[in-house]
């Protein structure tokens, strides 16, 4: 089962080589409590399940990743409205079908625990600053901020019999909430779009694009969120007059977590063939829910942001080099666009 | 060999192709295995689905969309907030609004008659003169307007470009991003 886990073998090896000294400064992150291994969700995703889940959510679990498999969508340039063609979906998830969208969840999302465990309280014993870190349920990338403040020492992240490090915001670990859990909320059902646009909305929190500000390793040291929300696409404030004005629910950089599952519900909705009408009105009406929370939308339309980098990086940046690589970034395009350099050859 | 440890053998190796037996003809996998994701519309898959859509014994069943005609009309922006403030990602109004906003359009797209009921509303929807809604209600009431547009061109044409040219810029990006995805 090991074998099976991301990272699982780099791990086994460092366990088994002897390195007791080491294994003093680490931090073991206690989340479970039972010592059964993990389960796998399905043979085409590797996302493994705490052992503590209950039957009920797996079975729902398992229907919404079967939910994906079976979806099968139009070809892109079919479409009734030949107004746009972005095509954001190719872009954001590598390809046009439905797999595409499971491939970028399996990167993103390794493990899916339980809202029961108390894992919070677990970890504020060792910094009590994570509960100020809003994210909604993907813990992993909060567990990856705290792993940050804490090197040198190496937090392990128990599941299980398994205990990985948490190298990388990519950990993926996902806690859902009680109404996941129950498969509705307040008494209403939710539906399998739903629940796999919830799963694509938390995969996005996993990527930490362009890598993490120095600063902000220290700002969450002092209990203070990161700055920089491209590490982790952490929301923002909705702004005064959004319906979700004062809440943490709005996106100020384009690609985040609402423009991306944003565009997996507009494509279910505009492009699933054997999805029924219901289905596609939920995808549509969620879809444009999710793109009213993007700031940026009318950039994003126009074409004046960057290309979706749906990369994710663990280095640790200077804010001011930061700062001084996007100003030499946009002086060489501005340079082009003027005539002034000619470009041979970029990256 | 003891006779007696014979007969044990005989007894374990009865009972493993009791079980096998059990699974080959049940189709059930063995309780600590992973059980296979039934096949979409199959009777399992089926009873997948019923057990998501049935409430927990302690919860009543009154907030059934099948049943809630009285929840879904086009959720208000103060009701969507209400429910932000608990969960900011998860809007059961939204779906609410969808399942109900289906059945009409599905009697739409094959009944004139059906679309002319429906037209009005949802260009009322769209232009939210009370100032009610989310933009993102407004959005897909527009985007469904234009379903019908495209489905009865002769009857709906010139009222959807008359509805198109009076909706905020706010709600035209976001029918644009849904054509952009």
């Amino acid at each position: 089962m090991l074998r099976r886990i991301k990272g699982g073998n780099k791990l086994k090896n460092r366990l088994s080589g002897g390195v007791a000294c080491v294994m003093t400064a680490i931090v073991t992150v206690i989340a479970f409590s039972g010592c059964k291994d993990p389960g796998s969700l399905n043979k085409k995703v590797s996302i493994k399940i705490d052992p503590a889940m209950k039957a009920r959510t797996v079975r729902i679990l398992k229907s919404d990743i079967k939910k994906m498999l079976k979806m099968k969508f139009k070809d892109a340039s079919s479409g009734e409205d030949d107004v746009i063609t972005l095509n954001w979906y190719k872009k954001v998830f590598g390809g046009d079908s439905a797999v595409h969208a499971l491939k970028f969840l399996d990167e993103r999302i390794n493990y899916v625990v339980p809202d029961g465990i108390s894992l919070n309280d677990r970890v504020r014993v060792i910094q009590p600053s994570l509960a100020a870190v809003t994210m909604a349920s993907n813990i992993g990338m909060a567990l990856w901020f705290l792993q940050k403040t804490y090197e040198p020492k190496r937090l392990l992240f128990k599941l299980g019999k398994a205990e990985m490090p948490l190298e990388s915001s990519r950990i993926g670990i996902i806690k859902l909430g009680e109404g996941y859990l129950l498969g509705r909320i307040n008494g209403i059902p939710l539906n399998p779009i739903v629940r796999s646009g919830i799963l694509v909305h938390e995969a996005r929190h996993s990527d930490c694009t362009g890598g993490i500000w120095k600063s902000d390793i220290e700002r969450l040291k002092s209990n203070q969120l990161p700055e920089n929300k491209m590490c982790g696409h952490l929301h923002v404030m909705c702004p005064e007059g959004h319906t979700m004005a004062g809440l943490p629910a709005c996106d100020a950089q384009p690609w985040g977590a609402y423009s991306i599952a944003g565009i997996y519900y507009g494509r279910v909705a505009k492009k699933c063939m054997n999805c029924s009408e219901r289905e596609k009105q939920i995808a549509q009406i969620h879809a444009l829910e999710q793109f009213s929370r993007v700031m940026p939308i009318k950039e994003m339309l126009d074409g004046k942001t960057a290309q979706p980098d749906m990369s994710s990086s663990t280095r640790v940046m200077a804010a001011d080099a930061v700062v001084e690589l996007k100003k030499f970034r946009s002086a060489r395009k501005a340079d082009v666009k003027a005539g002034e350099i000619e470009i041979i050859g970029i990256e | 060999m003891s006779k007696r440890f014979i007969a044990l053998l005989i007894v374990m190796a009865a009972a493993g192709l009791a079980v096998a037996a059990v699974q080959l003809f049940t189709g059930q996998p063995a309780k600590d295995a992973d059980p296979e994701i039934p096949a979409a519309g199959s009777r399992k898959f089926e009873a997948v689905e019923d057990e998501v859509r049935r409430p927990p014994k302690n919860e009543p069943a009154k907030n059934d969309p099948a049943a809630a005609d009285e929840d879904s009309s086009a959720p208000t922006r103060s009701k969507m907030r209400e429910e932000a403030e608990v969960d900011a990602d998860v809007l059961p109004s939204l779906q609410l609004f969808a399942n109900k906003m289906a059945m009409y359009m599905e009697q739409a797209l094959v009944s004139e008659g059906a679309a002319r009921n429906l037209f009005p509303q949802l260009a009322e929807c769209a232009l939210d003169e009370g100032d009610r809604l989310a933009l993102s209600v407004r959005a897909t009431c527009l985007v469904n307007a234009s379903r019908l547009s495209s489905r009865y061109p002769g009857s709906f044409e010139d009222d959807y470009h008359s509805l198109e040219d009076r909706m905020p810029q706010d709600v035209k990006n976001l029918v644009n991003a849904l054509r952009g995805s």
